[in-house]
């Protein structure tokens, strides 16, 4: 039977602006099994990114704020684990690519300088030992001629090396649980293939487990197992993914899907959602959708849904369901 | 990278050039005979001097010469004779430059040592006590007039204490610790401001590096917090810090007029003041060509540490 | 388009529309946002208020001072406050508090006419050197690094010695601070304009293709005039402040005003012979210096947080 790796149990972030306060995300769960690989999809602004973050326990103090939830990483608590435990876990459990290397990796350190940082404080090498792991990992991730690239600085090299050596930053201390942020994001579409190839190739090989971040259904298809769907701070959709894809049942995944331009022609318009994502700092009442939902009811307008399960192992946030199972 | 020094070497000519042009148009907007200004009128009465003199300094000729064999000796480093000292001018620079240099460097230094520090803690400790504590006194710091807080030292420490001597100086070479007491008060003038400054410097450059993505990078792998800060942080922090810096101890070269005066320090500031007080221009001139000269080259040097300390901008 | 969408379409058209009433109101928005902004800002009440008392004073001083600051006394020589003369009495036996009202009447005057002077002399000629750009803008732009090539205080040093040559006395003098004042903060406004507009000519590019013809200086004007209000309006008040504490060394270093004009520089310097029989004369001049400069640098850092977008809100 697989084992739960994380767990993220009515998880909630708030944040205390001066104009006012946010809550990023609000009553988030889902669980990710060894070895699987989760894809939490959602537009800009929906709290994905910021989901990651909690996780790693990366969100600043004040004017952020966990007043609730659970985050179960192999069991244990990680809202609960003192600094220095949270440390251990960082880097050498636990590890993130983000999103765009440039500003991700130090400029004025050398990549050298930052990989075997991570290294000699996590598994305790030497200098020489490091610089050694670094080269094998640069090779890893396929970077050419390692060697010479180790005194390198970060703005030199290109975009997909960058996130090479992001990758291998991540990887280097054989953490069981990897974080990626929209790593092929800031890519070209060239280079994006590559480095997802390098990516769900590591985790096979290594045996990890992966949250993928990303706003591209694409990228999804090709690479999870299982599939979130986040709108406005909330999960509206859980389910594989085929599932996802066959038989979405959220008006806003379904409106995803729609929006996709086909090759196969069937559709000679695309189909937008209409209107845009609501304001995060004054959020309709309600289920947040509702605004842009073709199907919205009465009751949308004064209860948020919740999650529940319509089929096995596929849950959905909508009143359209609430009929099907009263 | 030697052909960016060039480069830069090749502006610093029209900017060294409009400093001597402003120089220059000073001392012939002076009113009287130039003669007068900058020979004395001691040693001119008689005709036949006064015309030998007028050849040399060109006043027979059109401006633009008078112009180029004034620089043509200055950079010769004649700068003609002090009219209170009657030595060469040079002389009266060179002995004031290095008490200037050695008041400002020390109080840049004691400045940076309490700065970069306060600034780093305060950044870290955003929006605690602490962090309020500091801004509020480097806001006042930089409010209070330097004078002031000069003569408010001497009152306590000198007058009412009796601990520190309210004026002088001592060469350190010759008498290290005379030299140690003379230079407290005036280094402490000059690096309370100093280190207001520094301190919001450092305090904004370190929140807006804290706020890159790189630091949540480096906590990612695990990095102790005091390694991400001091390490990782202040590092590129300290990039604008240490450039704005060596501006600054550009400027004051320049800007220790006023506390020379009041400690008696014998620098060029006070140097330069003397003369204006009692009109010997010629080392008025002198002194401000020299200073601005000083400043223009510092700033390249500023400008060349901060390529090499920014590996983004090293190519140039 | 839903019923909703069609009604919110048409309340956006209705403000847009160009007429008074919509000009009016979304000016009353803006300027309702920005008092709401200034509040919330602690530095910016604080500083605000500070300028307000300042102004107050030196608007008030008419009225408000005791005595004639000029007219001497010898028989109430250095006297320390009272019910008579409430800050006390100088060595010459003059009010100190009529002597600070004046002086910072006077002294805020000179800072706002050097500054706005500045302002004139800068602004166009840094927009001027970025919008012909070339050779005109590097030789304009060399000029004016020539001119901050000058430490500290000594080209108004140069300036106002040259005044005093010249026997420039009373109103002259006055008029020559202004000068120097305001031109040596002519190269940083330049700069900052100048920089705006480079911003600007690259957009310019951009609309290349399409024919700008005449008026495109208008629109450049238009487009640029936005971008460098906000970081000129921050470093013009704060140079309020800064000038004063550059005619104050100046008129210590007796250079600056000629006595017997009030002013806090040259009263601090009087000071100094009698800081051991009375150390008070000295605090007040200074104090009042201090004051000034604050509020200018409290308002300006508020000015700055509130004007500066990239707000960070962690």
């Amino acid at each position: 039977m697989a084992e739960t790796v994380l767990a993220l149990e009515d998880l909630t972030v708030r944040f205390h602006l001066r104009r006012g306060d946010l809550t990023a995300v609000d009553g988030v769960s889902f669980s990710i099994e060894r070895g699987q690989t989760f894809g939490l999809v959602g537009e800009s602004g929906s709290g994905k990114s910021v989901t990651a973050k909690a996780i790693m326990r990366l969100i600043p103090d004040p004017p952020g704020e966990i007043p609730r939830g659970r985050v179960l990483f192999e069991g244990s608590n990680i809202l609960d684990k003192s600094d220095a435990e949270m440390r251990a876990l960082r880097g050498r459990r636990i590890a993130m690519v983000f999103q765009e290397p440039m500003s991700a990796l130090n400029p004025v350190f050398t990549v050298c300088d930052q990989i075997s940082d991570a290294l000699r404080t996590n598994l305790g090498l030497s200098k020489a030992e490091a610089r050694e792991r670094v080269v094998e990992l640069l090779s890893l991730v396929g970077i050419p001629s390692p060697q010479k690239r180790l005194d390198s600085y970060v703005h030199e090299f290109s975009g997909g090396m960058r996130q090479r050596v992001m990758l291998a930053m991540a990887l280097s201390c054989n953490p069981s649980f990897l974080i990626a942020d929209e790593p092929t994001t800031a890519l070209d579409v060239t280079i994006q293939a590559t480095i997802l190839e390098l990516i769900t190739g590591m985790i096979e090989r290594l045996g990890m487990s992966l949250l993928f971040i990303t706003h591209n259904l694409g990228v999804v298809a090709h690479a999870c197992d299982r599939v979130g769907v986040m709108y406005a701070s909330h999960i509206v959709e859980l389910a594989d993914k085929r599932e996802i894809f066959a038989n979405p049942q959220h008006p806003y995944t379904v409106g995803l899907l729609n929006s996709i331009p086909r090759l196969d022609g069937q559709a000679k318009y695309l189909t937008p959602i209409a209107g845009s994502v609501c304001n995060m700092m004054e959020p309709p009442s309600g289920c947040k959708f509702h605004p842009r939902c073709v199907h919205a009811m009465e009751v949308c307008r004064r209860e948020i849904p919740r999650l529940k399960e319509i089929a096995p192992g596929h849950l959905a946030a909508c009143h359209l369901h609430d009929r099907r199972t009263a | 990278m030697l052909a960016y020094i060039i480069r830069r070497v090749a502006y610093l000519v029209p900017v060294l050039f409009v400093l001597t042009l402003v120089v220059f148009t000073f001392v012939e907007m002076l009113p009287g005979n130039i003669i007068d200004t900058l020979v004395g009128n001691e040693g001119v009465n008689d005709p036949e001097v006064r015309k030998i003199l007028e050849k040399e300094y060109g006043l027979d000729q059109p401006v633009y010469i008078r112009y180029a064999k004034w620089l043509f000796r200055a950079v010769q480093g004649d700068f003609g004779m002090s009219l209170v000292t009657r030595r060469p001018v040079a002389v009266e620079l060179l002995t004031g430059i290095p008490a200037t240099v050695y008041l400002a460097v020390v109080g840049i230094s004691l400045s940076m040592m309490i700065a970069v520090p306060l600034g780093t803690i305060a950044a870290v400790k955003r929006n605690t006590p602490i962090d309020y504590t500091a801004q509020v006194t480097s806001l006042i710091g930089i409010s209070i007039p330097e004078f002031w807080f000069a003569i408010l030292c001497v009152l306590f420490f000198s007058l009412y204490l009796g601990w520190l001597p309210s004026s002088g100086f001592a060469n350190p070479f010759v008498d290290p610790w005379a030299s140690l007491k003379f230079l407290i008060l005036p280094a402490a003038a000059v690096g309370f401001r100093q280190a207001a400054y520094t301190t919001r410097l450092t305090r904004s450059s370190m929140l807006d590096e804290m706020n890159k993505e790189y630091v949540d990078t480096a906590r990612s792998v695990g990095l102790s917090e005091g390694k991400v800060i001091f390490k990782y942080t202040l590092r590129n922090a300290m990039i604008p810090t240490i450039t704005i810096s060596g501006l600054q101890l550009a400027n004051l070269l320049g800007g220790t007029v006023v506390l020379e005066s009041i400690f008696a320090w014998p620098g060029i500031g006070r140097a330069i003041f003397e003369a204006i007080l009692q009109r010997d221009y010629p080392l008025v001139q002198a002194g401000v060509l020299v200073l601005g000269c000083i400043v223009v080259v510092m700033n390249l040097l500023v400008d060349l540490t901060y390529r090499l300390l920014n590996p983004r901008v090293k190519l140039g | 388009m839903t019923e909703l969408e069609a009604r919110k379409f048409a309340d956006l058209e209705a403000i847009r529309a160009p007429t008074l009433g919509g000009r009016l109101a979304r000016w009353r928005t803006a300027l309702a946002n920005a008092w709401h902004e200034l509040r919330k800002s602690r530095t910016a009440s604080i500083g605000a208020v500070m300028l307000v008392l300042l102004f107050g004073a030196c608007i008030a001083t008419p009225w408000i001072t005791t005595y004639d600051p000029i007219k001497q006394n010898y028989r109430e020589r250095l006297q320390p406050p009272s019910e008579k003369h409430l800050l006390g009495t100088d060595r010459m036996g003059r009010d100190i508090y009529s002597r600070l009202l004046w002086g910072g009447r006077r002294l805020v005057t000179i800072a706002i006419l050097a500054v706005t002077f500045g302002l004139s002399l800068g602004i166009p000629y840094g927009v001027l050197s970025g919008y012909f750009g070339g050779r005109v803008d590097t030789i304009a732009m060399r000029f004016v690094d020539g001119l901050l090539a000058f430490p500290g205080l000594l080209l108004y040093l140069l300036i106002v010695t040259l005044a005093r040559e010249w026997k420039m006395e009373g109103i002259y003098n006055d008029m020559v601070l202004i000068f120097a004042l305001g031109f040596a903060f002519m190269p940083e406004v330049a700069r900052l304009s100048r920089g705006s507009v480079l911003v600007e000519k690259q957009k310019e590019y951009v609309e290349a293709s399409r024919a700008v013809g005449d008026g495109s200086l208008a629109i450049a004007l238009r487009q640029i005039l936005p971008n460098i209000i906000s970081p000129l309006i921050v470093n013009a008040t704060v140079r309020l402040g800064y000038v004063i504490l550059i005619v104050a060394a100046l008129s210590f270093l007796g250079l600056g005003t000629p006595p017997p004009t009030p002013d806090w520089g040259s009263d601090l310097a009087a000071a100094r012979d009698y800081m051991e029989t009375a150390p008070l004369i000295a605090a007040f001049p200074g104090l009042a210096i201090c004051y000034t400069v604050l509020a200018f640098n409290l308002f300006g850092d508020g000015l700055r947080d509130i004007l500066d977008p990239r707000l960070a809100e962690r």
